[in-house]
């Protein structure tokens, strides 16, 4: 296979990867495996134009560098229920062929299968049925409640202090969504962040960490709209459940 | 015997919020500013003992905060400042400009009250 075909493929495939990524796996699959492909490309980049290659890696060190680049993407393409363990990285061919199968494996992929496996995130959002697949998280006031030296109105007032500050940011996102600023939901993601923190509400302060990284670093709209929603859906779940911790509390302080 | 003056500078009102009960709790009196604007019309009418301060704020950072009180106002009060993680080019900033100790989010209470008492007592 020619570079050039080479290329034009691995473009095909980025596109694809971008259309489906973030639909179907959960945030920080899709952050692993673009990381991964990007990786890839960077570096099958410089196999084929070795003037962009550091000049010290020579070509024995290169195809090192790509051999595993390609094992880290096996890596991140095993954590697919194993889809494509089977990956064959002997050849670019081989390669290929699998990537053309991946976007088919992976829209085969079921929520639910995906959702039995414990270490998952919680979030897996599918975009066509505008729906979040549940919520494992639980929220635990207790350390809170402990840090409040055991005031229950003080703990209120900070639950509801965090669901302004959550509303706030939804708000902000929609905004500034519009004129892509991505500085200013970088800001209002580092204002919250402590505060998603402080209250141990994980998958919020997951999504608000990968949020500010996009923001920061990666600047990909596409993905930063998808954590964005992500957020929006899974913020009244998380209030469902600090309501229910505060309810219990209550009642087992009463 | 006489509260010591503390001025709490963090915009996160759920972080201000725990952490000014538990300071009062702790003994302190504490005065609590929004933002550098508010910072500064405070350092204006009294001088605290000691300043916790947040690094990114609205108006005013920490930075600046930290400058405005050694340089301006000639101020050896201690200066903790309170900086989320990643932030290490600015808690260096920071302390090169006169910070005596940080914290970093999310902030424990108690451990900001031990870091306090150390502050004031090594005055």
């Amino acid at each position: 296979m020619k570079p050039k075909d080479l290329l034009f493929q691995l473009s095909h495939l980025e596109s694809r990867l971008n259309d489906f990524s973030y639909e179907k796996l959960n945030t920080e699959e899709a952050e692993h495996l673009k990381k991964s492909f990007q990786s890839f490309k960077r570096n099958l980049l410089e196999k084929i134009s070795p003037s962009n290659a550091k000049s010290h890696i020579g070509h024995t060190g290169t195809s090192q560098i790509l051999k595993r680049t390609l094992q880290s993407f096996e890596k991140s393409a095993n954590m697919l229920d194993g889809a494509i363990a089977d990956l064959n990285i002997d050849t670019y061919d081989a390669i290929i062929e699998h990537y053309k199968s991946y976007g088919a494996v992976l829209k085969s992929l079921k929520i639910e299968s995906a959702m039995k496996k414990g270490n998952r995130s919680t979030l897996i959002f599918n975009k066509s049925t505008s729906s979040l697949i549940d919520s494992s998280e639980t929220v635990d006031l207790k350390p809170i409640l402990k840090e409040c030296m055991g005031e229950i109105d003080l703990l209120t007032e900070l639950v509801q202090l965090y669901e302004q500050n959550a509303l706030e940011f939804i708000g902000a996102t929609k905004i500034h969504l519009q004129t892509v600023d991505f500085k200013q939901i970088g800001l209002a993601a580092h204002k919250i962040k402590a505060g998603l923190a402080m209250m141990k509400t994980k998958g919020l302060h997951s999504i608000i960490l990968q949020i500010e990284h996009v923001c920061n670093k990666d600047k990909d709209i596409k993905h930063l709209r998808f954590l964005c929603d992500c957020f929006a859906v899974e913020f009244p779940i998380v209030r469902r459940g600090l309501h229910d911790a505060l309810t219990d509390l209550r009642e087992n302080k009463g | 015997m006489n509260k010591k003056k503390l001025l709490l500078a963090e915009d996160d009102e759920l972080l201000a919020s725990l952490l000014q009960f538990r300071l009062k709790k702790g003994g302190y009196d504490v005065s609590h500013s929004a933002d550098g604007k508010q910072v500064k019309e405070h350092l204006a009418l009294s001088m605290p003992d000691i300043i916790v301060s947040d690094i990114m704020m609205p108006y005013f950072s920490g930075i600046e905060l930290i400058d405005y009180v050694r340089n301006e106002l000639k101020s050896k009060i201690p200066i903790i400042i309170i900086s989320s993680a990643g932030n290490e080019e600015n808690v260096l900033n920071a302390f090169e400009l006169g910070a005596n100790d940080f914290i970093s989010k999310p902030v424990s209470p108690s451990e900001l009250l031990v870091r306090v008492a150390r502050e004031l007592n090594k005055n």
